[in-house]
């Protein structure tokens, strides 16, 4: 079956995918602006693909991995193609990349952590 | 729409485990509502069809839209007016609104045409939309819709936007109000709508319209437009994204719109969800690798076609894949491990947001310090809890500990090591959860209490974290008593979704906050709490206030008064007190029209009300006003102070007392109990009306559901050779279920005095103390500190000198070896029931046991080591009272009327219940007989012979021949006629004294002359307080008699001794018959029995410690097995110890225990006294002793050989000495 452009795309966009390394839930964390899981070191290694600005690949900040991203969630999707998906929708993230995403993030967000994800415009509801 | 959509008003989110996918169970639940509005909607989507389908798309997006921008408070009026009016048509058609009548006329209106009502139902939809959303989020609460947009507002604008918007749209939705009612047609609303917002939809929001652009691709024919917008498109994708991933939307406290959600409701043009089942628990795992996989395969050059993959945590042992058909979600989910290939079940477009939805409130309530909590699983699964601490992903929470010490006691393992969390608890905690009957019952850790169960101390632990110092038991932290444990945050069930405390639960942790305030007060820095107390204090200072500020429900029982707390209980809900009310509970109206009206419970209704019968008699007749239906919240049980009650609940239930005092406010009511007399303070709710029991007294003591009652003496299965009175229960109620019954903790008094809590379960059974055959005589029957033997009625004095009771009386309840269990009615302190041993009483009474009939050897055995007990005793109190207890034949003189011997007179020396061993006077000959073939020589003339007797001995000291009177005392018959007072005063020579006493008495010990001796010393050291009923003479007059041998005068006075004492010489009248006292050889069986009395007191009773040294005479040899030195006893002292002249030393006088030493074995000519056997208390001088440990001796007086075991025989001091030389 061609492949159309749009699919090629998509293909190209799920094979960009950062699929968590790690299985054990532990050791997985997600984001706290997209909600984006992945295990510790993938984080510290490659940023988050969402929210470059928040956490930057590269740098290897993993105290600031750790604080902008939580253990505490719930739930798992696997967004293969976020813009066709319903849940990404729902999830509000279809526009975001492929990959793992919390069904919901349980954790209280201390309120310097929230302040700086306000500033960087990420999610305050209000702009 | 598809033929299996659903009503969108279905609910239940946290229907949860569940996953959905279960229509049958869902149709059953709906309700007729609900199916009526499905009818309504399926012909919605009957006549819709297509056109029908973009409009309603049209008209969500466009709402989308416009919310969105009223989001963004655009000062626009238009906009304003916009999301205003939208909201009105959303209000309107809820049902729930306060609105203008219109909206009612609307939502009622049923004949209206069919397109009229197809728009109301465009807005129903919309309106159910919102409740659905709500019921995900709130579970109930319709109002939640209306109060969340305003903290949205309040959130994101000032108030006086607020205001002001408000009412802009107060009069756009009067507008709005007034176009829908002439508007004959939908269409007409939908055009409105489309002309006055459809221009703006490409203005929309960059993050909106992202979305927009998938729709119009996916129907193709908007495709080419979304290309035009593409470029705006990826502008905005260079930014971050504007809008907030809905999953962390909650965290960052944006909450969000239901209205705005609901627009992106699945639509029969998104991909289905199919609902794959997996292993459970691996669901994420399977997720992640689904995507890996996805990955992989589109790597490959053939992607795979699923969109998503959700693993909700709330759906157990499913995953959720997101595609456009069913064999897609096959081919992925191929070959995969752990995922249940075979069912692949398309979820319900309705059910699809379910799959999506986390349970809020887990999100929502935050932990605040000292908020109440339930745990939800493990050993302390649904009990309540206070948090103290919260952490990142866990909290720390105090709770009433469930520790079963006595099965921590029991494990080996548990040999103090602190390390390791091993036993009892850890393993329930650990291991499969228990089930929720056989756990402990919660109780605050008693560090004595493990002291004295365990062995070990607990010791107080700085926490490493914290620094605050905790008491550490098995691992865990504890700190008055309470748990301090650690949990995590998913583990707590609070807010709404957590059961209300009751007043039981939280009283614990009312206990433990007063010992912490105590504890603080009293500055009691020698504890290991130090100076963490105050810190405690103020711990639990703030822990009350702060639950003020959460929420009401919670706050309530966070107060200190419990009181309030069970007020505020008990009036939290309604189905906890309809609970409460039973059939004839007398109850008051406290609230409503009825205010003040008394009566009685008739029935409790299941709508939450209570049928009355009222007191009132009312004019017109009883009938018509007396039943009243009541709600039962306003009501309050009703009670006058004495009235009996019994209590249903809580740490007292199924205790059942009399009120003797109400609260002024009549919730609390003190009960004094009828069992264990103490006073309880109860919520009046936890009473119910016990009068009309059966019987109220009997129905509280039983015990778990009547197999047992309230001082019963039980044995336990890991005790068997141990036994307990109950004392109380606990928990069971009288409730028979098995349930409750295993729920029940019986606490026991045991024999050693300790308490113990045990399960119904653990009870062996009753152990009868009413027992009369013989072997289990020992168990029922023990001596007294005169060796009388004591059973279960009779009424004893305490007069242990170390008893806590001392000189109480009471009356005995059960007797178990040669303990007692006494119940004083004084003692408050368990039910009164008080454990003593034998010789730690004086038997007041021969009460209920005066059996005449049964003549145990133990009758026996403490008659014959009791030669005093009836000598000395006889006047002192009780002795003569108790020989009326013994079998009525025993020591008498009777003629066989029957059989062979008839004619024949004897000695009864032994009865059993049906024979008597006979000793006939005329052949020396022992024989067994019927009792009923002997019947007893007069009893006159064995009053007067024993008055002879006493006489002679008393005033002359001789016993002479006169002595043979014993033959014919046994005058049993004036025992019970003399009080102990009147012996007392009577004068030594008293003949009647000695008819009092039966020869049995004597014969034991005067067979080798009386016992008396041994106790001179002894009695020297005695306190004439002692003698109770005896009268202080007697101490001091004994040692005299003592002092030279045949120079009893000085006794006289106290009298009843001499006899005994001087007997020795005239021995020979009695010397036949000593051999015959059959007591003698089971005499060693007394002793294993542990029964020896072995009173710690002095008194007369240094007498009964005859038994005791039995086998040691005063003037015996004996010989101290760890030093070898030789000594001579010269007095028994105590029960055990014998002091002793130890030869060599120049007046070393030792006390050693008895069973440190051992009588010394005569050799030929050395003096020798019979210490056991047949022949015991007979004196003699040994011959020889053979190689076969035979020693024969020649019997002082008669001088004939007899032949003993060398055993038996102990080498007695010549001279003087020997000639006093007598056992005691």
């Amino acid at each position: 079956m061609p492949l159309g452009d749009a699919d090629a795309a998509a293909v190209a966009e799920v094979v960009r995918t950062p699929v968590p390394a790690d299985m054990q839930p532990a050791k997985l964390r997600a984001c706290l602006s997209c909600a984006l899981v992945k295990a510790v070191h993938q984080f510290v290694a490659d940023g988050c693909e969402n929210c470059p600005n928040l956490l930057e690949p590269g740098t290897g900040d993993r105290e600031r991995v750790m604080a902008f991203t939580t253990a505490e969630f719930s739930g798992l999707v696997a967004m293969v193609k976020p813009q066709e998906s319903w849940v990404a929708r729902w999830q509000r993230s279809g526009r975001l990349c492929p990959g793992c995403y919390a069904l919901r993030i349980d954790a209280e967000i201390p309120e310097d952590v929230m302040e700086e994800l306000r500033s960087l415009g990420t999610g305050a509801p209000a702009e | 729409m598809e033929s299996e959509t659903r009503p969108l008003t279905d609910p239940p989110v946290d229907g949860g485990d569940a996953p959905p996918l279960s229509p049958s169970a869902e149709q059953d639940a709906e309700s007729n509502e609900e199916e009526e509005e499905e009818h309504s909607y399926q012909e919605d989507s009957d006549t819709g069809d297509d056109d029908d389908d973009d409009d309603d798309d049209d008209a969500s997006s466009q709402d989308v839209s416009h919310r969105k921008r009223s989001r963004e408070t655009s000062d626009d009026d238009d906009d304003d007016d916009a999301s205003s009016q939208d909201v009105s048509h959303r209000k309107r058609s809820r049902e729930t609104s306060d609105d203008d009548d219109e909206d009612e006329d609307e939502d009622d209106e049923t004949q209206a045409s069919k397109r009229r009502r197809r728009g109301a139902q465009f807005l129903e939809l919309e309106a159910e939309v919102d409740e659905d959303e709500e019921d995900e989020d709130e579970e109930d609460d319709g109002h939640e819709l209306i109060a969340d947009r305003g903290d949205d507002r309040v959130d994101d604008e000032d108030l006086a936007a607020e205001e002001r918007e408000a009412l802009a749209r107060r009069e756009q939705r009067r507008r709005e109000q007034a176009l829908l009612e002439r508007q004959q047609d939908v269409e007409d609303l939908e055009r409105y709508v489309h002309e006055r917002y459809g221009g703006d939809e490409v203005e929309q929001a960059d993050g909106e319209r992202g979305r927009w652009r998938q729709r119009h691709r996916r129907r193709g024919a908007a495709a080419a437009a979304d290309e035009a917008e593409a470029p705006s498109e990826d502008e905005s994708a260079a930014a971050l994204p504007t809008s907030v991933p809905l999953a962390t939307m909650q965290a960052r406290g944006a909450p969000l719109s239901e209205i705005e959600q609901q627009s992106l409701l699945p639509t029969v043009h998104d991909p289905k969800l199919f609902m794959v089942k997996c292993k459970v628990g691996k669901e994420k795992q399977l997720c992640i690798c689904l995507l890996q996989k996805a990955v992989d395969c589109a790597r490959a050059g053939s992607p795979l076609a699923f969109t998503a993959v959700v693993a909700p945590d709330h759906l157990r042992g499913a995953l959720y894949v997101e595609a456009q058909r069913e064999a897609d979600v096959r081919t992925a989910i191929q070959g995969m491990h752990l995922v249940y290939q075979r069912r692949v079940q398309l979820v319900p477009i309705k059910e699809m947001v379910d799959v999506l939805t986390v349970r809020r409130q887990r999100q929502q309530a935050k932990l605040v310090r000292g908020q109440w909590v339930r745990l939800r699983r493990g050993l302390y699964a649904g009990d309540l809890a206070q948090v103290y601490e919260v952490r990142e992903e866990e909290a720390v929470v105090k709770l009433v500990p469930r520790v079963d010490l006595r099965a921590l006691a029991r494990k080996a393992r548990y040999g103090g090591g602190d390390g390791e969390q091993v036993p009892g608890a850890g393993n329930a905690r650990r291991g499969t959860h228990p089930r929720r009957q056989d756990r402990p019952p919660p109780r605050l850790l008693d560090k004595a209490e493990v002291t004295r169960v365990l062995g070990i101390n607990v010791f107080g632990r700085r926490d490493p974290r914290t620094g605050e110092w905790f008491d550490e038991f098995d691992g865990d932290n504890y700190k008055f008593g309470l748990l301090y444990k650690t949990v995590p945050r998913r583990g707590l069930v609070h807010g709404t979704g957590m059961e209300a405390a009751t007043v039981e639960e939280l009283e614990p942790f009312q206990v433990a906050e007063l010992a912490a305030k105590n504890s603080a007060r009293e500055g009691d820095h020698a504890s290991s709490d130090g100076d963490d107390d105050e810190r405690g204090a103020a711990a639990a200072g703030t822990e009350a206030d702060a639950p003020a500020d959460v929420t009401a429900l919670e706050a309530a029982p966070a107060s200190a008064v419990l009181a309030a707390a069970a007020k505020a209980v008990t009036e939290s809900s309604v189905g906890d007190r309809v609970a409460h009310f039973r059939k004839g509970d007398r109850v008051r109206v406290v609230g409503g029209d009825l205010r003040n009206l008394t009566g009685a419970v008739e029935s409790v209704l299941p709508n939450g009300k209570v049928l009355l019968r009222s007191d009132a008699v009312s004019g017109d007749g009883p009938s018509s006003v007396s039943l009243v239906q009541v709600l039962a919240a306003d009501l309050e049980k009703h009670f006058t102070e004495g009235a009996h009650v019994r209590i249903t609940a809580g740490p007292h239930a199924g205790l059942t007392g009399m009120v003797v005092a109400l609260e002024r406010d009549r919730t609390t009511a003190s009960v004094l109990a009828d069992v264990t007399g103490e006073v309880l303070s109860v919520s009046t709710m936890l009473l119910t009306d016990s009068s009309g029991e059966t019987s109220a007294g009997t129905a509280a003591t039983l015990i778990a559901g009547g197999l047992y009652r309230i001082f019963d003496l039980v044995v336990l299965h890991s005790d068997p050779h141990g036994a307990g009175v109950i004392l109380s229960s606990t928990g069971g109620t009288s409730s028979t279920s098995a349930t409750a019954r295993a729920a029940e903790r019986i606490t026991l008094l045991t024999e050693h005095g300790t308490v113990r809590t045990v399960s119904a379960a653990e009870i062996r059974g009753k152990r009868s103390s009413s027992s009369s055959s013989s072997s289990q005589q020992a168990l029922t029957q023990a001596l007294d500190s005169r060796n009388q033997p004591v059973r279960a009625g009779d009424a004893v004095r305490i007069v242990g000198s170390r008893h806590a009771h001392r000189e109480r009386q009471g009356t005995v309840l059960h007797v178990f070896g040669s303990r007692l269990f006494v119940r004083v009615p004084d003692v408050m302190e368990h039910a009164g029931v008080v454990v003593c041993s034998g010789a730690e009483v004086v038997c007041l009474s021969g009460g209920a046991a005066a059996d005449g009939g049964s003549t145990g050897w133990s009758h026996q055995t403490s008659s014959w080591s009791s030669p005093f007990a009836s000598g000395l005793g006889g006047p002192v109190a009780s002795s003569g009272l108790s020989g009326g207890r013994r079998d009525a034949l025993l020591r008498q003189t009777v003629v066989v009327v029957r059989g062979p011997h008839k004619g024949l007179a004897g000695r009864v020396m032994d009865a059993t219940d049906t024979t008597v061993r006979l000793e006939l006077e005329s052949s020396m000959r022992t024989i067994t007989i019927g009792k009923d073939k002997v019947r007893r020589k007069g009893d006159a003339s064995a009053m007067r012979s024993g008055g002879a007797y006493g006489n002679g001995d008393v005033v002359g000291g001789l016993y002479g021949p006169g002595y043979a009177a014993p033959h014919g005392i046994g005058g049993r018959t004036p025992l019970g006629g003399y009080t102990p007072q009147l012996y007392g005063r009577a004068t030594p020579a008293a003949a009647s004294t000695y008819g009092n006493i039966t020869p049995s008495h004597w014969v034991p010990g005067g067979g080798v002359g009386g016992a008396t001796p041994a106790a001179a010393s002894t009695y020297g050291n005695f306190t004439p307080s002692h003698w109770v009923a005896g009268g202080g003479g007697r101490g001091n007059a004994v040692p005299a008699m003592y002092g030279a041998s045949g120079a009893a005068t000085p006794m006289h006075p106290s009298g009843l001794m001499t006899p005994a004492h001087d007997f020795g010489g005239a021995a020979d009248v009695w010397r036949p018959m000593t051999p015959a006292v059959p007591a003698a050889n089971r005499e060693p069986e007394r002793f294993n029995t542990g029964l020896p009395p072995a009173p710690p007191t002095p008194e007369p009773t240094a007498v009964p410690e005859a038994p005791a040294a039995l086998r040691l005479w005063v003037g015996c040899q004996v010989r101290v097995r760890s030093t070898g030195d030789i000594g001579t006893v010269n007095a028994v002292h105590a029960p055990d110890q014998l002091v002793l002249q130890v030869e060599g030393a120049v007046a070393q006088q030792r006390t050693v225990s008895r069973d440190a030493c051992e009588p010394v074995r005569p050799d030929a000519d050395d003096a020798l006294a019979v210490l056991a056997g047949d022949f015991a208390g007979t004196r003699g001088v040994c011959v020889n002793v053979d190689e076969d440990g035979d020693c024969m001796f020649r019997e002082e007086g008669t001088g004939e050989l007899r032949v003993v075991g060398v055993g038996q025989v102990g080498r007695v001091v010549k001279g003087s000495v020997v000639e006093r030389a007598e056992y005691v």
